[in-house]
């Protein structure tokens, strides 16, 4: 197993929020003022240097994340650049800084800390379904939309997210289209958590729906002209691309070592993607425990111990496994661990069907040998450079 | 094969676009100076930028910024303003509250 080259945190700063976007999983949290102070991040971000001291070249990839990361103080982010110039640069620690925002909010200062600490921006924007609204129910978008442009305008790129529920389902083309149009790229993010019982009826897809919404998207996919970067079609693309290659190294995912995603929420605890905010599953207090005493305690046990056997379970058998590394399983959340109705056992609902989909069109566009199911490099390039 | 494919102007046209070929080839794995330590990072986006593979989803794609400095050698930017963009999808959607 080889250590992956970056590690994300995904930084629950404050669930405090200008919006009450209808979906949210942190729904019930988004009044709540609490955040991270200076002196808790900075133990944050200590630590992770610790841990990635003995890691030579991992980055420590830093998602800022809420709630809406970009109501905290300014000077909170600057204190968190100069502590990582601090705890991470005097050790060769490679960082970045990422925040995910739903750019309701957009002043002259915070275009300046977006210059100042984060070398990339992701905006939340759905574009269709009007669920993303303000705390008084005021559709949030019109103001989301001209911050874009402001954005745009000042020479600051970024990436989308859209999530992808029952309101943006029947308008996925649509929504590819208007990111080919603005030259931005996107993922289409199904629901994937639920914030209280009931919250998702309205919102959240089927396994089955999900997959039929991604197949019209590889389908706008394989006919644009645009290089836009389209989540998760390039992600699956690629597994499929490699399956087919039939040479080369696999890969297969395991949290021990190669854990990629630690979310880190507003009072320290940290969680592995998938099982966040189980407290039976939560590995420890970042803002009091190092990293390596985390990754040695039970509870980390039984969160590695549960993710290696939704692999096997899930993904043993898949032609596409060594490929695919089986990380969406070993990471899934509980709204993605789909089980057979009759057989009660679990199964891939999502990403295998649009692999398979994705072969399917790759060989009806004559790029697979129908019998050994290889792809042809040659008629590939030819095709792409001819 | 399916180079045996007939490749000729009577042959039927693939529902793909140049660009999609272009971006499936980046995706192919190297061949050539062996394999990088993790294979993620050969699992790149079509403007060849950094490996964006096992990510967090909850998160905005890399910008053209970041992809840059992957290495990258992705096209500008040089789309439609956002309004017209905009405009354009809902006059595709029709009338109506979506």
């Amino acid at each position: 197993m080889t250590t992956p080259p970056y590690l994300q945190l995904v930084v629950k700063v404050s669930k405090f929020c200008n919006l009450r976007c209808r979906y949210c999983y942190e729904y019930p949290s988004l009044g709540d003022r609490t955040a991270m102070t200076v002196p808790q991040v900075r133990t944050m971000i200590r630590h992770v240097g610790e841990w990635l001291a003995d890691q030579p070249g991992r980055t420590a990839d830093f998602v800022w994340h809420g709630g809406e990361p970009l109501l905290m103080p300014h000077a909170f982010y600057r204190e968190v650049k100069r502590a990582q110039q601090e705890f991470l640069e005097p050790a060769g620690i490679p960082y970045g800084n990422s925040v995910q925002t739903n750019l309701y909010r957009l002043t002259d200062e915070d275009i300046a800390v977006i210059r100042e600490v984060f070398d990339d921006v992701g905006v939340s924007v759905d574009l269709v379904g009007g669920q993303r609204v303000t705390v008084a129910g005021r559709q949030a978008q019109p103001r989301v939309l001209a911050h874009m442009q402001r954005l745009l305008d000042e020479g600051l790129d970024f990436g989308c997210i859209t999530v992808l529920s029952r309101s943006t389902a029947p308008h996925v083309a649509e929504i590819h289209r208007f990111f080919e149009d603005v030259g931005l790229g996107f993922r289409l993010l199904p629901v994937y958590r639920t914030g209280y019982p009931g919250q998702q009826a309205r919102h959240g897809l089927t396994a089955q729906e999900i997959v039929t919404a991604l197949k019209t998207l590889t389908d706008r996919w394989l006919a644009s002209d645009s290089s836009i970067t389209v989540e998760p079609v390039d992600s699956y693309a690629a597994n499929v691309v490699h399956a087919l290659h039939g040479a080369g190294e696999q890969r297969f995912y395991d949290k021990e070592q190669g854990e990629t995603i630690l979310v880190v929420d507003t009072d320290g605890s940290v969680y592995s993607n998938g099982d966040a905010y189980d407290p039976a599953l939560r590995h420890g207090d970042i803002f009091t425990e190092s990293l390596s005493a985390m990754r040695r305690s039970p509870s980390f046990g039984e969160a590695l111990r549960q993710s290696r056997e939704r692999v096997r379970q899930t993904c043993t058998g898949c032609r596409y496994f060594g490929s695919c590394s089986g990380f969406f399983a070993a990471e899934s959340t509980p709204e993605q661990r789909w089980r057979d109705p009759v057989s009660g056992l679990p199964y891939c609902g999502v990403v295998r069907p649009v692999q398979q989909y994705i072969e399917e069109r790759l060989t009806a566009l004559g790029l697979v040998d129908r019998v050994n199911r290889r792809l042809d490099p040659a008629l590939l390039e030819r095709r792409a450079l001819g | 094969m399916a180079g045996a494919e007939p490749e000729g102007p009577d042959a039927p046209q693939p529902a793909a676009s140049r660009s999609a070929y272009v971006r499936l080839l980046a995706m192919q794995p190297r061949t050539e100076g062996g394999w990088p330590a993790y294979p993620d990072f050969w699992v790149e986006g079509p403007g060849n930028g950094p490996g964006w593979h096992e990510r967090f989803g909850d998160s905005g794609p890399p910008g053209a910024r970041r992809v840059a400095q992957g290495g990258g050698a992705r096209r500008p930017r040089g789309g439609s303003r956002i309004t017209d963009a905009f405009l354009r999808l809902r006059s595709a959607l029709g009338p109506g509250p979506a």
